[in-house]
């Protein structure tokens, strides 16, 4: 169900991105329509809150003391006496927690029956929790709490579809590089070089906005990873590409070379994107040593649920189509460019 | 309000998240429309060179 709901949301970005085709203007309606996607895409990435069920909650607390997290359900009981100011809640599963609280302004803020979002901190026992905050009372939606991922899984709807959009790019330079040498048309040429360079810089991005999620996830921006040393190697690869196809003068020459270096290059980009961090143990979601098959795909508890597995796919559609907006208007430029040297 | 984003930090981020979005699509259509247009006024001169 999961890869189906992926898979729907790259076809609809292909759909959309490749119509009415890849060189003619873009109509005034398919812009509308990709500005709504990407916008609804940051939209849902930021504001549902993210909550842990209670039984994660307590285990995550118990194991790091000092932690704070979200935990989600709904109020049972709220009792404000002068010994204990307590808040009961059940969650989906059935289970119930004890929340303490200090503020006596927050039983006005909520009633029973409500369904909330609370940050909290470990209490004096299993399933028992301090109340830091209300962070949502009655929200339309929630986000899983996914462990060691938390509040920074927001970053998967951005940084995995921009990973996706290079490859697609490189894609797209290998079939244009492939079409140059059979028909020997220029142009097939200038729409290979300007596939890659919009790949490089969806690399690029994908490679800043994975760092910083590094450094609060690992500890630093840089650890050496396999994920991180294969994209590595590929920016080194699509480099080699650019730096070639400056070092020659002859259009001629220079078009057949990077033709065959790119439809060579793209020969690594699925090893080094889709096998090789799947084969060795890494800290990266989805390594060999992810029991969870990486929060993506994985049909166990506690990884992403239906709603974000959507909006992720709504990031891929929205990525795929910004891609196509972009890569039209760079080839029409740099045809024209060709055209007039 | 104030206190609301102060202890909801994440929504300052969405908003500056959009308003770099919303620079973007005015650069995008911006570019657009003048590429159109270029791409109109070399042809004119194409065909007008061809007559």
């Amino acid at each position: 169900m999961k890869a189906l709901i992926l898979i729907s949301g790259i076809i609809l970005g292909l759909i959309l991105g490749l119509s009415p085709g890849i060189l003619k203007p873009k109509p005034f309606i398919w812009k509308i329509i990709t500005v709504i996607l990407v916008t609804f895409t940051i939209l849902l990435s930021f504001i549902p809150p993210i909550g842990a069920d209670i039984e994660t909650a307590s285990f995550i607390l118990d194991a790091k003391p000092n932690h704070q997290l979200n935990i989600k359900g709904t109020i049972t009981n709220i009792i404000v006496g002068q010994d204990g100011k307590l808040i009961f809640i059940t969650d989906n599963y059935g289970k119930k927690a004890e929340i303490t609280f200090e503020n006596t302004q927050i039983d006005r803020l909520i009633k029973n029956e409500d369904f909330v979002v609370l940050a909290v901190s470990k209490g004096f026992s299993h399933n028992k929790f301090n109340l830091l905050r209300i962070v949502s009372v009655n929200p339309w939606l929630t986000l899983p709490y996914v462990p060691k991922l938390e509040e920074q899984i927001r970053i998967l709807n951005f940084h995995v579809p921009m990973a996706w959009i290079s490859v697609l790019a490189y894609l797209l330079a290998m079939i244009f590089s492939i079409k140059y040498l059979k028909t020997k048309d220029f142009n097939n040429d200038v729409l290979a070089a300007s596939s890659a360079a919009i790949g490089t810089l969806f690399a690029i991005l994908a490679t800043t906005t994975g760092m910083i999620w590094a450094k609060f996830n690992w500890g630093s921006f840089w650890n050496w990873d396999p994920r991180e040393t294969s994209i590595f190697i590929l920016l080194l690869i699509y480099g080699a590409y650019f730096a070639l196809r400056s070092a020659i003068d002859n259009p001629e020459l220079k078009a057949r070379l990077s033709s065959v270096y790119s439809i060579i290059a793209f020969i690594t980009v699925p090893f080094l994107v889709f096998i090789l961090p799947r084969l060795v143990d890494s800290l990266h979601p989805g390594s060999a040593n992810d029991d969870t098959a990486g929060p993506i795909l994985s049909t166990k508890e506690g990884t992403l649920n239906i709603f974000q597995q959507i909006t992720f796919s709504l990031g891929f559609a929205s990525f795929t189509a910004i891609f196509f907006w972009m890569f039209n208007i760079w080839s029409r430029i740099a045809l024209i460019i060709h055209k007039k040297v | 309000m104030q206190e609301f984003l102060e202890n909801n930090s994440l929504y300052v981020v969405l908003g500056i998240v959009l308003m770099i979005w919303t620079g973007i699509i005015v650069f995008f259509f911006t570019v657009d429309r003048r590429l159109k247009n270029l791409e109109i006024k070399l042809n004119t001169e194409n065909s007008d060179k061809l007559d």
